[in-house]
């Protein structure tokens, strides 16, 4: 097995243009994502946007029926968390936003103040914390109810014009009535809150600065593109497979005293060391070349790396092994990568997909590398936290590698 | 040395080998001929372990090559008609890759693989990409990385195919000195000349079924004509030709200006045909008479050509 790899690396060192596309290109592509993400918005993260904290200091019966609403809702949820320790995870990266419902809330939306209401959020992230501001605007909007706004508008009024007669309050309530009745539309609704808001209904947002500056964009065209031009490097190893069965080489390995899934096992090995030579050339050239400053613990991000190289590796076989040949094999290879690359978020960050998207994205290789990458370089997460990432990494690739196997097998007595 | 018994295997509902007995003797120079689609492939396939047979047994050296696939594995060595060698590596290389993986200590793999460079006279090339090589000088370096672990059988899958007289003449010598050395050769060629010049038993195969086995007299004998009467006419007419066809015997064959006659008595065959033929005005050229190849026999056994 070790040698059939040895013989392959051997090979791969000759090649200098498979050298260049294995490093150079990979290299040159998360140098311009990390650009284009960078220019877009200096931020990318794991977190859907409406996954937050709340910090309840009202606990009122109106606050906790708010918060319960907010979160039954499909776009956002929330996880209550104590003031202080909700604002040091934002700040520390843990976690994208807060929404902090004062004390007085209540007594606030029963007299038709300005409710003290405020959205701390990670500045780093500000693009996600924008989407989840809208967000959360126009719910709580829906959420508080007429009821709110109309007390609003009407202490408005009194105060602007303080001498108006009983006549015209009365159209004006009237009006407003019709403007909030549950027939009148949800735009509309929208467009009022929109329209006032700086006044009424309003969300208070206070970015929360970084302890330590984390640079989500070069992460994710890190990962991103590492993840995908590896498995397109994999694809090429396996697609190999059938070359030798093309030449006759394969035939040949199988007259030498070996069990024939060691020639398997030994085209994984070399795609296995050559996946992770290439993510630790292009983790370290992130980190020297483009300044990526790592927040966490590097034995598991060496972890993941191996995971990664693991499933990647499994993935190449498993092409390889469901195809007829080698044209077969690069074909399928290049349709799967690219689907599997969009979805998964080697492309186009997570946060910006549907939600539907986002729960297909679980079964990508990409995904779980991903994630893993933005917990262990960015967020300084524990084992446990990562332990999901890697386990679906070894189920993905033990998988793929076990119908690899089987169809290897079946395979032989067709190259006899 | 090696023996099979009942041997058979069917694809499907095709039977590619229909009961095949044969025993070979250490040391023997064995040619296995059949035309395509006969069951050579598949012989020498299960007899490396490659596929397993339906029925029948095969012993090489005792060791049965089903049960004991590792051992036999290793008193294997095969030579196969495709070049299976890496061409982005040296011939050195190809020689040490093939040595390692039948467990030869590096070391030792290294003085094999050079003294197997110099035999084949490949040791100023040893260097060399083997993709620069000639079609030739990679077909023993084929031969070179069966032998590397040093095996006493050597399956030959057509292994001089579209090489030059010069590298063919070098592989004959080098065959003959590993089966000096007392190395079990099985070899499978449409070069009936290479059959005839190196086996010193041969064995057809047809349908399957081995037809006829022994050395080249024996098959001569067996075919059941020892000699051909060669006659080349001067200015003979198609239509002259096929009346001596049909006037001498069926299994005349006429090529060109010339006929040929196989016969196992010459002295009273001979005669009449010159008599024939000068009965019908035909001048004679010449007169040869000749054994019976390799190939006459071939096609009196199996009705076919080899490339059929």
């Amino acid at each position: 097995m070790i040698k059939i790899a040895l013989k392959d690396i051997r090979i791969f060192l000759r090649d200098i243009k498979g050298l260049l596309l294995s490093f150079l290109l990979p290299i040159v592509l998360i140098s311009l994502f990390g650009l284009a993400f960078g220019g877009l918005a200096s931020n990318s993260a794991k977190d859907r946007p409406a996954n937050i904290y709340v910090a309840d200091l009202d606990s009122s019966t109106a606050s906790i029926q708010i918060i319960q609403k907010l979160d039954s809702l499909d776009e956002i949820a929330l996880t209550h968390i104590a003031f202080e320790a909700g604002k040091e995870n934002v700040m520390s990266g843990n976690k994208l936003a807060m929404l902090v419902f004062y004390q007085g809330f209540a007594d606030s939306l029963e007299n038709g103040g300005a409710e003290p209401v405020e959205l701390f959020y990670d500045d780093a992230r500000e693009l996600e914390a924008s989407l989840i501001q809208y967000a959360l605007i126009s719910n709580l909007m829906e959420i508080m109810g007429s009821q709110s706004i109309r007390k609003k508008i009407l202490k408005s009024v009194n105060q602007r014009f303080p001498d108006i007669d009983s006549i015209t309050l009365a159209d004006i309530t009237h009006e407003i009535d019709l403007q909030f009745s549950p027939a009148s539309n949800e735009e509309d609704t929208l467009a009022v809150a929109t329209t006032i808001g700086p006044q009424i209904g309003s969300l208070k947002v206070s970015p929360l600065a970084r302890k330590k500056s984390i640079d989500w964009a070069l992460i994710q065209s890190f990962a991103g593109t590492a993840v995908m031009m590896l498995l397109f490097g994999v694809a090429a190893i396996g697609s190999s497979l059938l070359g030798e069965r093309e030449e006759g080489t394969l035939k040949r390995l199988l007259y030498a005293p070996m069990n024939p899934l060691q020639i398997l096992f030994g085209k994984m090995l070399y795609s296995m060391l050559l996946a992770t030579v290439q993510l630790i050339v292009m983790l370290t050239f992130t980190v020297w070349v483009l300044g990526l400053e790592i927040n966490g613990n590097l034995f598991y991000a060496f972890l993941l790396i191996i995971t990664t190289a693991y499933a990647c590796a499994s993935f190449g076989v498993f092409i390889a092994s469901i195809s007829g040949s080698r044209k077969q094999s690069e074909g399928l290879a290049t349709i799967v990568i690219l689907i599997m690359s969009a979805i998964g978020g080697s492309m186009i960050p997570l946060f910006f997909m549907p939600a539907f998207m986002q729960k297909m994205a679980v079964v990508t290789i990409n995904y779980w590398s991903i994630q893993g990458f933005f917990d262990v370089l960015g967020r300084n997460a524990g084992f446990m936290d990562i332990a999901l990432s890697l386990a679906m990494l070894v189920l993905i690739g033990t998988a793929m590698t076990v119908v690899s196997a089987i169809l290897f097998r079946k395979h032989i007595y067709k190259v006899a | 040395m090696i023996e099979i018994k009942g041997l058979k295997k069917s694809f499907g509902k095709t039977e590619a080998i229909r009961g095949v007995d044969l025993a070979i003797s250490k040391g023997e120079f064995f040619g296995l001929l059949g035309p395509n689609g006969a069951g050579k492939t598949t012989t020498i396939n299960i007899l490396s372990t490659l596929l397993k047979p339906d029925a029948g047994t095969i012993t090489i050296d005792g060791h049965d090559v089903q049960r004991d696939a590792a051992k036999c594995k290793q008193l294997i060595g095969v030579a196969p008609q495709e070049l299976a060698l890496y061409s982005e590596l040296t011939a050195y290389e190809n020689l040490m890759f093939w040595g390692r993986l039948y467990g030869i200590p590096h070391e030792e793999a290294a003085t094999r693989s050079l003294e197997m460079l110099q035999l084949f006279e490949l040791d100023n090339r040893r260097n060399s990409l083997l993709k620069t090589f000639s079609g030739g000088m990679k077909r023993r370096v084929n031969i070179a990385a069966a032998m590397i672990h040093r095996p006493q059988i050597l399956l030959m899958d057509e292994p001089t195919v579209g090489v030059d007289p010069q590298s063919r003449h070098q592989i004959y010598q080098v065959l003959a000195q590993f089966a000096s050395e007392g190395i079990t050769i099985i070899y499978t060629t449409h070069y009936m000349d290479e059959v005839e010049k190196l086996c010193s038993r041969i064995g057809i195969i047809d349908h399957g079924e081995i037809i006829a086995c022994g050395t080249l007299a024996e098959l001569r004998a067996f075919s059941g004509d020892s000699q051909l009467i060669v006659v080349t006419f001067e200015n003979i007419l198609p239509d002259q030709l096929e009346m001596l066809r049909k006037e001498f015997s069926e299994s005349v064959i006429i090529a060109d200006d010339k006929l040929s006659y196989k016969t196992g008595n010459v002295a009273a065959d001979l005669p009449p045909l010159i008599s024939r033929s000068a009965d019908l005005g035909l001048v004679i050229r010449h007169v040869t008479i000749e054994h019976t190849t390799l190939e006459t026999i071939f096609l009196s056994l199996t009705g076919r050509k080899l490339r059929e």
